[in-house]
């Protein structure tokens, strides 16, 4: 029995060592070093000083760095009440075959994750610039050729945009997730419910939710990262501004770093944007785990 | 005799032995000086063609000196500099940017400063002020290159629009900004730069407003803050109040922060537009976008005058030298002379066709006969143009530190044409990071 353990042991720490050490060169040992980073004032060339907490007490008094907190938050809550709810009741509408031409619906609804972040950012540049598309029907409609759009001169307006392109693009991944998981939901037991006199609605909450908790937590997971790095398609959609009314901390982090030469202080900002990430994937595991008790307590 | 004579022989033949091998090592000591270099750009890019062209021609005049190529796209060319820098192992020649782009190799030694060479050898006799001006708090010379200059305020000008709209082109700002309302009318925008990418506004229209207000000399004060010059000034101040009271008369749309410059350009280019303003560099984009009729009624000048301005006429623009080529500071003497030699070789007036082809249309101090090379009616306006600058005004994110220019003064501008800042809040706010951060203030 013990030497059993061993050589499983043995075998165990065979196969995962190089997993763990590739893990550990790629993942903790570049954040290791942004930690160690953050805590100096390294310009990209020269020999790095140590200033302790400076980096992050000028990253705290910075509006910007504020103003961009806001807007991820702002993509945070998109993607979870938006992308993630969004993605499931058109995984279930499809699942359920409660329209017809599902396949078109399907190849219409996941489209949109395959196309490039550059060519979707180009392309609703142009659709909510002033004088784009969105503008020009505007326009014409009240007869005002000069009309132009002015979702971008406020501050609170700004990141709308912005926010409509991520539904659009991303919901089709949660839809498909949803729907492979669907899949495994027992057709026998969808028609004994039915027999049973269940209707959708008693379906849906008490018999496809329940069984749905881990994906939507491995969903809001992957869509908390997703969303807290997340700056390519704002970058080229609007240059984080006018100002920095659309600014995210992706982008203020590459402005200081490659932009600046603040090599110190775009680690500050990267090592915030990991512990923020961490900190709400903690939250909604506990979430999680909550709601699945409560269901099991509710099963027993 | 015979003896005499074979003695005279072996001592001809001893002296003729000693000067071959003599002459031998001199050639060896001078051949085969072998330079390397890295140039921010790739192989598709036609600055590569123009390089080989007139690397064929100085190898050719200098056989005894060799170039190795090697290409970097813009970013990783910032990039791996920085690393070899780290390292130890720059390149002999390197390729620089006269202002801050490159301030990571210059502003630490990196760089040789050349004022000793230019001097040396009178190469500044030949080229404007601009082209060997300080490009440090303390005024050494790094680079220098194709002697271009990239103005950075230019006014494009449908003609045909004015025309028809009844107008002229402006004298004066006042003029300028008392135009918008009749264009507005007639249903076309007025002026359109698109700032989307937030640099446009400053490089192109406050550079040269600050540097028409200020004088360069003020400019220069300001930077270091000698003689209590600074950014609350008037100049500066000033000429963010023209750019709110351009919002107010609506030449300046509150749009063109959300305009992308390609929006704009086609706004201009599809005749929405009367007036574009941009940089020198638009020329390239313009002569392929316009059709060949309308080049003829496209004119390019520069701001109209501001009244009561240091610079009260119209003859000035902001600009910048063209990137050029500097050397590493670790170079020893032979090098340091061959690098020179490949330096000197761009900015001859005898290279002047290779610029041409490309598109570059060198300016020395006299007449060098470009004009007649030129058959384009945009290049022939675009080089008129450049010739006719009497006073090349700093461009701000040239010469002060990228963080302050892009975090304050750029967001700050669209802001001001949003109505979110007054000229004054700005001024000061920049003033006063300028005070605690900008490395020029802290080189004084």
């Amino acid at each position: 029995m013990g030497s059993e353990t061993r050589s499983d042991r043995f075998s165990y720490a065979l196969l995962t060592t190089p997993a763990l050490l590739i893990y550990g060169l790629v993942i903790v040992v570049p954040v290791v070093y942004s930690l160690v980073l953050s805590f100096t004032d390294w310009a990209g060339v020269g020999i790095p000083n140590f200033i302790g907490f400076t980096n992050y007490v000028v990253m705290f008094s910075d509006p910007i760095f504020w103003w961009g907190l806001r807007n991820n938050g702002l993509v945070v809550l998109v993607s979870l009440i938006g992308q993630i709810p969004l993605g499931f009741f058109l995984a279930y509408v499809i699942h359920r075959r409660l329209v017809r031409h599902s396949g078109f619906f399907e190849a219409v609804i996941f489209f949109p994750a395959l196309l490039s972040p550059v060519v979707v950012a180009l392309l609703f540049g142009v659709v909510f610039a002033p004088t784009g598309l969105v503008s020009q029907i505007i326009g014409r409609a009240i007869g005002d050729p000069m009309f132009s759009l002015t979702v971008f001169n406020s501050k609170n307006t700004a990141i709308l945009p912005y926010l409509i392109v991520l539904v659009w693009m991303y919901t089709g991944i949660y839809f498909i997730i949803f729907l492979a998981n669907l899949q495994k939901t027992s057709p026998e037991m969808l028609e004994a419910a039915v027999l049973d006199g269940a209707n959708e609605w008693n379906i849906l909450k008490s018999l496809i939710l329940p069984q749905q908790i881990p994906v939507f937590l491995t969903s809001a997971i992957y869509a908390v990262a997703g969303s807290l790095k997340s700056f390519e398609i704002l970058w080229i959609m609007t240059n984080g501004g006018p100002s920095y009314y659309s600014n995210v901390l992706g982008l203020y982090m590459i402005q200081n770093t490659f932009s600046f030469y603040k090599y110190g202080f775009g680690s500050a900002i990267s090592v915030v944007l990991i512990l923020l990430s961490v900190f709400l994937i903690l939250i909604l595991s506990a979430i999680a785990a909550r709601f699945t008790r409560r269901y099991e307590q509710g099963a027993h | 005799m015979n003896y005499a004579l074979s003695q005279l022989a072996r001592k001809a033949s001893s002296l003729l032995f000693a000067t071959a091998i003599s002459l031998g090592a001199t050639a060896l000591a001078r051949a085969d000086v072998t330079l390397t270099a890295i140039f921010p750009y790739t192989k598709v890019d036609p600055d590569y063609a123009r390089l080989q062209e007139t690397y064929e021609r100085f190898h050719a005049a200098n056989p005894d000196i060799t170039i190795k190529f090697d290409y970097l796209d813009h970013d990783a060319y910032h990039n791996k500099m920085q690393a070899l820098a780290i390292s130890g192992n720059l390149p002999d020649i390197l390729t620089l940017w006269p202002g801050k782009r490159t301030g990571y190799l210059t502003g630490r030694g990196y760089a040789k400063d050349l004022r000793e060479l230019i001097q040396r050898d009178g190469v500044d006799k030949m080229l404007r002020p601009v082209f060997t001006q300080a490009q440090a708090a303390t005024g050494e010379v790094y680079e220098i290159g194709v002697p271009y200059v990239n103005f950075t305020n230019v006014v494009y000008v449908n003609r045909k629009l004015l025309d028809q709209i009844g107008l002229q082109y402006p004298k004066t700002l006042d003029g300028f900004m008392g135009q918008a309302k009749t264009i507005r009318a007639a249903g076309y925008r007025p002026a359109v730069f698109g700032d989307q990418s937030s640099w446009v506004l400053q490089s192109c229209l406050l550079s040269v407003m600050v540097g028409r207000l200020g004088t360069p000399e003020w400019f220069a004060n300001a930077l270091t803050g000698a003689e209590g010059a600074g950014f609350k000034d008037e100049p500066f101040v000033g000429a963010l109040q023209k750019i709110k009271q351009m919002v107010d008369a609506g030449l300046i749309d509150p749009s063109e922060p959300s305009t992308t410059r390609e929006q704009a350009l086609s706004a201009f280019v599809s005749g929405r537009s009367v007036y574009f303003i941009g940089g020198i560099w638009e020329v390239v984009n313009l002569t392929s976008a316009l059709p060949a009729e309308m080049k003829d009624f496209v004119e390019i000048r520069s701001l109209p005058a501001i009244e009561g301005a240091a610079l009260a006429g119209s003859d000035s623009s902001s600009g910048q030298p063209a990137t050029g080529f500097g050397m590493s500071s670790k170079l020893d003497d032979e090098k340091t002379e061959a690098a020179w030699k490949w330096i000197k070789f761009n900015l001859d007036p005898s290279n002047k066709d290779i610029a041409v082809k490309y598109g570059l249309l060198p300016i020395y101090t006299e007449d060098v006969g470009i004009a007649d090379m030129l058959t384009d009616p945009l290049a022939k306006k675009s080089y008129a143009f450049s010739s006719s600058i009497a006073h090349v005004l700093p461009v701000l994110d040239d010469r002060l530190d990228a963080e302050g220019v892009m975090q304050v003064v750029n967001a700050g501008l669209q802001e001001l044409v949003l109505g979110s800042v007054t000229p004054e809040d700005l001024a000061a706010k920049y003033e006063a990071w300028v005070a605690a951060n900008d490395s020029n203030r802290k080189a004084k």
